[in-house]
């Protein structure tokens, strides 16, 4: 076995994984290369250093109420709904309502000329800002960059893509300008 | 259907049974990961819950590409690097503070490891961060290459090559911390 071979193998060797043919090749290339062995005795070590009881960790947590308590707490927020679900729910029940019907119909004309006019204009409304970046920036990208920050936290590139709703908007404005750069170079 | 696959159908489907029985038999392992990481108990707990949270809340988008231990895997070290992150910065701040006021850090009294696994560990820390992540999910966690490049979102050779690095660095540094001691 070679060393290279070898320095590849040594982690599943030393967690006594390996099936028996091999780790007597791992086990024979050691005894025949120095720097094989003080590479393993290196990373027996780390091992070690990492284990529960180095780490000062003496006595187990209580896995009963861990589990409790996250189970628990997932009721809990699928109890309560999120601003866009209930902005959706709102607006579903008011459009039932035959009074708020040419009133909600009305506010939709008026936002959507708002925001036709404020795009046109924005270059010469608004200096550049982080809101006016990310106005600027189309659905598409903004799904990237949405993306590109979930994937900090949720493993993003292994999820379908979600479209981008009021609170990652704001969740975007809220990052920190280093933060939103980095994000924006994703795109 | 395996296993998993038919795991994954329930909790998409938002069986309750299946995530308790999903957190039951991953817990251990991402409070372990995580206690590496964090070096304390409480802190470790807190990742462990907020971990099963992103998982229950992004269940239904999870495409099933990677394994649903890699997913874990991959929420809980992103949860720790930001944890520690903050925690870098609350320690600065907080050092700042202790100084102006001629304090010095107290070391934590519930330490108990050795001195050697204390300066080891010392030493891994000083690992350029993709490295050392690489070596203790190798090392300590027993993770695969292959798994390895889908939580790091990297190409299994790199993470061999990050790998590789880790042990030479680590070797350069622990020889330079005896020659030192000597």
């Amino acid at each position: 076995m070679s060393c290279q071979t070898t320095h590849e193998r040594l982690p599943e060797w030393l967690a006594g994984l390996l099936a028996s043919s091999e780790a007597a090749g791992v086990e024979h290339h050691l005894e025949a290369c120095g720097e094989c062995r003080a590479e393993a005795e290196m990373l027996r070590l780390t091992r070690a250093a990492f284990s529960p009881a180095a780490l000062g960790e003496q006595v187990e947590p209580n896995w009963a109420t861990m589990l409790q308590k996250v189970l628990r707490a997932a009721r809990l927020e699928q109890a309560a709904p999120s601003f866009v679900d209930r902005a959706r729910e709102w607006l579903a029940e008011a459009w039932e309502l035959p009074r708020l019907k040419p009133a909600l119909a009305t506010a939709a004309v008026v936002l959507v000329c708002v925001m036709g006019f404020s795009l046109t204009m924005r270059p010469y409304l608004f200096g550049p800002n982080r809101a006016s970046i990310l106005a600027s920036l189309s659905v598409d990208e903004l799904e990237v960059l949405s993306e590109a920050m979930a994937m900090e936290g949720e493993g993003g590139d292994l999820l379908e893509a979600e479209p981008v709703d009021a609170e990652t908007l704001r969740a975007l404005e809220a990052l920190p300008a280093d933060e939103l750069n980095r994000l924006l170079r994703t795109i | 259907m395996d296993a998993e696959a038919n795991l994954l159908g329930r909790l998409k489907a938002g069986d309750e049974v299946a995530f308790a029985e999903f957190v039951e038999s991953n817990q251990r392992r991402i409070y372990y990961l995580a206690l590496r990481w964090m070096r304390d108990p409480e802190e470790a707990q807190d990742v462990v819950q907020r971990t099963f949270l992103r998982a229950h809340r992004a269940i239904g988008r999870f495409r099933g590409q990677a394994s649903l231990q890699t997913w874990l895997y991959r929420i809980a070290l992103n949860l720790c690097k930001n944890a520690m992150r903050d925690a870098e910065r609350a320690r600065r701040k907080s050092e700042g503070y202790a100084e102006h006021l001629g304090l010095e850090r107290a070391e934590a009294a519930a330490n108990t490891s050795s001195e050697d696994f204390k300066a080891l560990r010392g030493v891994i820390d000083q690992l350029p961060e993709r490295q050392r992540e690489t070596l203790l999910l190798r090392v300590v966690e027993e993770v695969s290459f292959k798994e390895i490049a889908e939580i790091m979102r990297c190409s299994e050779g790199t993470a061999k090559s990050n790998y590789h690095h880790a042990v030479k660095n680590l070797r350069t540094m622990v020889l330079a911390e005896q020659k030192q001691d000597r």
